[in-house]
């Protein structure tokens, strides 16, 4: 039997599934952009030492949560959608 | 008679004040904030391979007011979701077949999006220091997350500083590029819209001058 594109639109559980592969997609591609940048912000950490009012380990703290509210927003999409 | 000419006294206390080298100076240490973009002997920045005996005169962020472009962006993108219906409802437009789920997740993600945003973009800034010791200047640059740079000259290899504003903004808020030329290999390292950039370039200049 042929693909019909249109049917396959059509249809909401083929919807549903394509919303979430592409979710999942983005979602896991910004969890990966997050990832970079919590390590970019511990390795200037390392070559640059702020006291520790001036936020250095704050902003790192931040990137690490930041982190994790992205990877828990993918799980979310695997379950709930 | 008045007395033409005499010999000055002289006194034993008032001596012309003799240009000090950058590395003998007095120096009141100054506190680096969350928000600091200039800061001379800034107290407790330090850097990786720095030497026990090397002070660091001057510690410097791109100025605060290049950040207002993407903070009004931000906002802007804010509060953008809230007018999409008046944009949808004219041309009939409706997502009513689009489950409420998937609609609250689609909502988290664009908040998160902007919230990564604002992160990247304050990272950026804050990351993007320029630093001045007696021994070297260190520019650091962050731009992005894909790119980022670490450049060091040493004093002695600073053949010349020069500082650039160009335009109404650069002037009127007074930031600009500060940039260093090595005498080695005649690359230019810039502390790019760098605050006070006349302040900066007479530091550096007592620098060179203090290893000619």
């Amino acid at each position: 039997m042929p693909f019909d594109p249109l049917a396959f639109i059509q249809n909401f559980n083929n919807i549903r599934l394509f919303i979430k592969v592409a979710f999942l997609i983005l979602v896991g591609l910004y969890a990966i952009f997050t990832f970079m940048l919590a390590t970019k912000i511990r390795s200037f950490n390392k070559i640059l030492f702020l006291p520790a009012n001036s936020g250095g380990a704050f902003l790192q703290l931040v990137a690490i949560i930041y982190f994790f509210i992205v990877l828990s927003l993918f799980i979310v999409t695997i379950v709930i959608v | 008679m008045p007395d033409i000419f005499t010999d000055e006294a002289i006194n034993p206390t008032a001596q012309t004040p003799k240009p000090q080298p950058v590395t003998k100076q007095a120096t009141a240490h100054h506190k680096v904030s969350f928000l600091s973009t200039f800061v001379r002997d800034p107290d407790g920045v330090s850097l990786a391979e720095q030497r026990d005996d090397e002070h660091i005169l001057l510690f410097i962020r791109r100025d605060f007011i290049t950040n207002v472009p993407w903070i009004f962006s931000t906002i802007i993108l804010i509060i953008l979701p809230f007018f999409l219906p008046f944009v949808f409802q004219p041309l009939n437009i409706s997502f009513a077949f689009v489950p409420l789920t998937v609609l609250t997740i689609l909502a988290i993600f664009y908040y998160v999006i902007i919230a990564g945003f604002v992160f990247a973009n304050f990272v950026t800034w804050f990351y993007d220091i320029g630093i001045v010791t007696e021994a070297r200047a260190v520019d650091i640059d962050f731009y992005n997350i894909s790119y980022v740079s670490v450049a060091t000259a040493r004093a002695q290899d600073l053949k010349d500083v020069r500082y650039f504003q160009r335009g109404f903004f650069q002037s009127f808020f007074d930031y600009g590029d500060v940039s260093l030329v090595v005498e080695a290999s005649g690359e230019t390292l810039t502390f790019e819209q760098t605050p006070r950039p006349a302040e900066v370039v007479n530091i550096l200049s007592a620098l060179i001058g203090g290893h000619d």
